[in-house]
């Protein structure tokens, strides 16, 4: 196995003070914005390589399906902090979907994909599968939800007489937000769609990257990584269209109008 | 009775316009709404479909409490074409079958006879339909949204100066069809003259209140 040694790791942060010097020369104030991401990067991956060294050492099957909850926890609060939403307005309408969809995605992978060899005592929650796996199907979901909600916000402030419109004419709140919610997915998937169609070509996904670069057979790597793209883009999807679904039934009251939290903070009014 | 309205109090958000109304519009009626603006006129209009829930009291259509009525239910019985109606981005056929679609108009269809009929009362020729949205003018617009209304046959239409970007003549056609011709109930408000003498039932606002109610027993003649 290739080892990163010390030496190597404080080179490549010396090298570091080249970007930091060409912000400088150019007078682009991004030297502290980079310095902070640095040292949070630096800081949370450590932190996070002694966590995982614990969870593999230990690999009980509590630990490892109470990591992926805090997971799961992480990347919900990462949505609503992203939206101008009140958060208990919007918890369940993003935790519901991404648990479920990233969740029931990571078992499917563990149960069929992977076909854990009971016989040889292969456990079924083996942390070094399940965590990194799960890190992308969550990741994508996660960004994929934040996308689809802002589209569909942004959407529906901007397009507010079109809405109103159709529900004068009688049509409920799904009927009258269809083209939103469509616009909402399409953001949302088309990043990935585009990247499924040019994946391989220039550039190796990170799995498969620390696969070859960890000596395994690219054609084993590859498998790998066809199956995590299908288990993401399903995941996504689900995620997505569980969101949108949930979010149009909760902003709109009984009369079809933006419920007040709405109204307030979107400025959408009858 | 379509509507029976009793109203304590009338507000959009928080702010209180109107106080102790109380009016009768019968089916089929044309009732015009006066007051300066700002006194609660489209308030009191947007009740009337629901869209605005800020009121103390109690309507009643066809002497049901209209909360007790499915929103979209009402809003297809009682259509509302704004001042500057939303048409979409396809042709004209397309903007006037768009409803179509919604659960609530489900097995009706519009028959060419019909559509050319009402273009016709409305001074639209018939080769509009095949027009971009986008290419009409803002009267041409306000004549379509009422087409595309009228087409969805409602018991009552409610409008917003209909005649805000119609030129003289044609808006004395369009107001000769819709308040002598058509069936259904208008409410609506106009500050076009041509427009206020037709309607047979006039409601007068100011201070907050209802101050004058003015019924004609004849229905006005059409001067064209």
């Amino acid at each position: 196995m290739m080892e990163v040694r010390t030496i190597g790791l404080v080179i490549s942060f010396g090298l570091m003070l080249l970007p930091l010097l060409i912000f400088k020369y150019m007078k682009l104030p991004l030297i502290k914005a980079t310095g902070v991401a640095f040292l949070r990067m630096v800081v949370q991956l450590a932190v996070i390589g002694l966590i995982l060294s614990y969870i593999f050492r230990w690999d009980h099957p509590a630990i490892t399906i109470g990591w992926l909850a805090f997971m799961v926890a992480a990347a919900t609060y990462t949505v609503l902090e992203r939206l101008e939403l009140p958060w208990t307005f919007l918890l369940p309408v993003v935790l519901f979907p991404l648990l479920l969809a990233s969740g029931s995605m990571l078992a499917i992978f563990a149960v069929l994909v992977v076909k854990p060899d009971t016989a040889v005592g292969y456990p079924l929650v083996n942390p070094r599968l399940l965590i990194p796996v799960f890190g992308m199907i969550l990741g994508n979901s996660m960004n994929a939800t934040a996308q689809a909600l802002e589209r569909l916000a942004s959407d529906l402030k901007a397009n507010w007489r079109r809405y109103y419109s159709d529900i004068t004419m009688g049509a409920r709140p799904r009927e009258a937000a269809a083209p939103f919610i469509r616009n909402a997915m399409r953001a949302s998937q088309m990043p990935r769609i585009m990247n499924m169609a040019s994946v391989g070509i220039i550039s190796l996904p990170g799995m498969m990257a620390g696969l070859i670069v960890q000596g395994a057979d690219p054609t084993q790597a590859i498998k790998y990584q066809m199956m995590v793209m299908a288990g993401i883009f399903v995941a996504v999807t689900l995620a997505v269209g569980g969101t949108l679904h949930l979010y149009v039934g909760k902003i709109f009251d009984n009369w079809y109008l933006p419920v007040p939290t709405l109204r307030r903070k979107k400025g959408l009014r009858p | 009775m379509l509507y029976e309205i009793r109203l304590n109090k009338l507000q959009y958000e928080d702010k209180l316009l109107l106080r102790n109304v109380s009016l009768d519009i019968e089916a089929g009626e044309k009732v015009l709404i006066v007051g300066e603006t700002g006194c609660g006129k489209t308030s009191l209009l947007h009740t009337l479909n629901l869209m605005n829930p800020g009121y103390d009291g109690c309507i009643k259509f066809h002497g049901e409490p209209i909360k007790a009525h499915p929103p979209d239910t009402l809003r297809a019985r009682v259509i509302e074409v704004m001042q500057e109606p939303v048409l979409g981005d396809g042709s004209v056929r397309q903007a006037i079958e768009y409803p179509l679609r919604f659960h609530v108009h489900r097995g009706k269809s519009f028959c060419n006879d019909r559509i050319r009929e009402l273009l016709a009362a409305l001074r639209l020729p018939d080769g509009i339909l095949d027009k971009p949205v986008d290419t009409l003018s803002g009267g041409e617009k306000q004549r379509v949204a009422l087409v595309r209304a009228m087409l969805l046959e409602p018991e009552a239409l409610l409008l917003d100066e209909p005649s805000s970007a119609l030129d003289q003549s044609v808006s004395a056609q369009v107001a000769d069809y819709l308040l002598c011709c058509w069936d259904g109930a208008i409410i609506g408000i106009s500050h076009d003259p041509t427009w206020q003498r037709k309607f047979t039932h006039t409601f007068t606002f100011a201070d907050k209140r209802l101050l004058d109610e003015k019924k004609l027993q004849s229905i006005p003649e059409v001067t064209q």
